[in-house]
């Protein structure tokens, strides 16, 4: 038996395996390092057998490097092959290396049980998906609530609000949202009066490309448009700067000063959001009806005068504010989602994107779900 | 053998700032060296040099023999991997369980199975005086200490010839710092490892540093052995020495 080990190991450059009655004597060479553990770890997985109570030496006697890993590699491969640490004796270690050999001894863990992740099926999940999007939708009340008990204070005494703080917010939310709101209204309302320009054309009716881009834009499309873009824009910057403010121990802070978040951090948001969009959504009917005046001019020859004149006859102010009121109610709900992300965010950098991205899906959804409910809202009234 | 780590005449300005005005020492292989100085001397600047994650405005910078800053990337990345880095707040991934962030690094830059990767990291664990039920804790459940201790199992995963350790104590009870101060001490001496320690901490300099390198105004105040040190006289090292009378 001995014969055939030292057979088998001849050419190994790691270590050579001898039976003796004693026991059998593991004696190692080469580098026993991290870098060699791929190479020396399926030989001694096919090679190594072990008998019963069989004692073992661990012979380093002719080892040239060692570090913790490779004593490890032995350590494990010895413990999955069921051998017990009173079998091994370390025999002639070279003193260079007795200190780290020691220090593997010392720290051998005992393993602890690993847990398999549970994986879960179907109806769990949807169990679970199901558990947690309830407990949002409270936390979300009891935001909403929360929020609503400040404005009443704030009703109260108005004092209360935070002037310098809703004036810088109102000027990232609004002046700074200008030409990107102004921009892609433009572009929409070039894109709504050159398709509406090549239908009516077909039918002689040149002139209502007016009608169609003027209530288009007003009733709909500037204010989806532009709440869209306030919601990625700065419903995700407050997620993101309220979240940033409490991993950094800020929201804390302002507590321990005796100052309320909810008065500091999201009213003025909210204040600076509702007075922004409003304008915003002016901004955009404005810009999208010029644009349209523009295509109007170069594909169907009517002049800007003619436009503007029949802008005066096709469209009510209440065509306008139908738009323009609804802007406030999307504000509500974005600085609202926007803020409830970033305080309840977690303490770690994961969730801070997590919870941005969830700022924005959530405004959108809620901003499309609110439109709705006004289109139907404004009908029944006739509006 | 060769210095571990060697500074030659490093200059680095910011703007119009300059915080070093050529720093010039180096660090043989095996010793706890500890680099000290007050706020703002440049010595996290000097820290993050030496491992190359900035470049100076002009000098050399060997480790291991090898100039970091004339390196390829491929160089620079073999490099990397014998070195061992302990930021300041134990920069965890916060995204991965302590267990997962000890085997990152294994992940990572080795090929090896997970079955070992799995055995290193409960040893890496238990060098690091940590219990082996840490390991499927998040970073954000861990206090302070051990939040060092893993960032130590981490920045030992690929058993570093030199180990590199930001402020390893700030932050630290006394009573935790002593003990960090300990291990380090501990492995530095059974691993055969260089540790360059950036700190503040005057108990770290007395009771574990072999070697001192005092930064100031810019420059290389001093270098040598505690004794040595004290014997300089310089008015921030005086202060230095003589605040815990003060305290």
């Amino acid at each position: 038996m001995g014969a055939i080990a030292r057979a088998n190991s001849e050419g190994n450059p790691w270590y050579s395996l001898h039976e003796s009655s004693e026991g059998l004597t593991i004696r190692f060479r080469g580098s026993w390092r991290l870098a060699h553990i791929n190479e020396i770890y399926p030989v001694i997985l096919r090679e190594w057998r072990f008998k019963p109570n069989q004692r073992i030496f661990l012979d380093g006697s002719e080892l040239d490097e060692l570090d913790t890993s490779g004593v490890m590699l032995v350590r494990h491969v010895l413990r999955e092959a069921g051998v017990s640490e009173e079998q091994v004796v370390e025999s002639n270690v070279k003193p260079e290396h007795s200190s780290i050999t020691k220090l593997v001894r010392e720290n051998l863990a005992v393993p602890d049980p690993i847990e398999t992740p549970k994986h879960f099926g179907l109806l769990e999940r949807a169990g679970i998906g199901t558990i947690n999007a309830l407990a949002k939708c409270k936390e979300l009340l009891a935001f909403i609530g929360q929020t609503s008990l400040v404005w009443l204070k704030i009703f109260v005494n108005p004092r209360l609000i935070r002037f310098r703080e809703s004036v810088v917010q109102l000027e990232r939310v609004c002046v700074d949202a200008v030409p990107i709101a102004a921009l892609v209204t433009f572009l929409i309302g070039i894109v709504v009066a050159y398709l509406f320009s090549i239908q009516s054309e077909k039918y002689g009716a040149n002139l209502f490309i007016v009608d169609a881009a003027a209530l288009a834009m007003c009733r709909e499309l500037s204010p989806i448009i532009v709440a869209i873009i306030v919601a990625g824009r700065s419903g995700s910057a407050f997620t993101a700067q309220i979240g940033a403010m409490k991993l950094n121990d800020e929201i804390d802070a302002l507590e321990s000063l005796g100052l309320s978040p909810m008065q500091v951090l999201v009213v003025p948001r909210m204040l600076a959001l509702i007075i922004a969009m409003p304008l915003l959504v002016f901004v955009g009917d404005v810009v999208g009806i010029f644009g349209a005046m523009i295509i109007a001019d170069l594909r169907l020859g009517i002049t800007s005068v003619t436009f503007i004149d029949r802008l005066n006859q096709v469209l009510p102010v209440r065509s306008l504010l139908v738009g323009l009121i609804k802007a406030p109610v999307f504000a509500a709900f974005i600085a609202v989602i926007g803020c409830k992300m970033g305080l309840s965010i977690e303490r770690n950098a994961t969730s801070l994107g997590l919870s941005t991205t969830s700022t924005v899906v959530q405004s959108i959804v809620s901003v499309i779900l609110l439109n709705a409910a006004f289109a139907i809202i404004f009908v029944e009234l006739g509006i | 053998m060769p210095p571990v780590i060697e500074i030659q005449d490093i200059k680095t300005r910011f703007g119009s700032q300059e915080v070093h005005k050529g720093v010039t020492f180096s660090v043989e292989g095996g010793q706890l060296v500890a680099l000290i100085g007050g706020s703002g001397s440049g010595k996290s600047v000097l820290l993050k040099e030496i491992i190359g994650l900035l470049r100076p405005t002009s000098g050399r910078i060997r480790l291991l023999g090898q100039d970091v800053w004339k390196s390829s990337d491929d160089q620079l990345r073999k490099l990397r991997n014998r070195i061992g880095v302990l930021f300041q707040n134990g920069a965890l991934f916060s995204s991965l369980t302590v267990g997962e962030n000890i085997a990152a690094p294994l992940r990572e830059q080795t090929s090896i199975p997970e079955e070992l990767i799995c055995a290193i990291v409960q040893l890496r664990l238990a060098m690091s005086g940590l219990k082996q039920s840490t390991a499927r804790k998040m970073p954000s459940e861990l206090s302070g200490g051990m939040t060092k201790r893993v960032a130590l199992a981490r920045a030992l995963a690929l058993e570093p010839e030199i180990l590199f350790l930001d402020e390893p104590t700030s932050g630290l009870d006394p009573i935790n710092a002593r003990r960090f101060d300990s291990l380090v001490r501990t492995l530095c001496d059974s691993l055969g490892i260089t540790v360059f320690m950036v700190t503040h901490d005057l108990d770290s300099i007395t009771s574990v540093a072999d070697e001192i390198i005092v930064l100031g105004d810019g420059k290389l105040l001093a270098k040598g052995s505690l004794e040595e040190i004290r014997g300089v006289d310089h008015p921030w090292i005086n202060d230095y020495f003589s605040s815990r009378l003060a305290s």
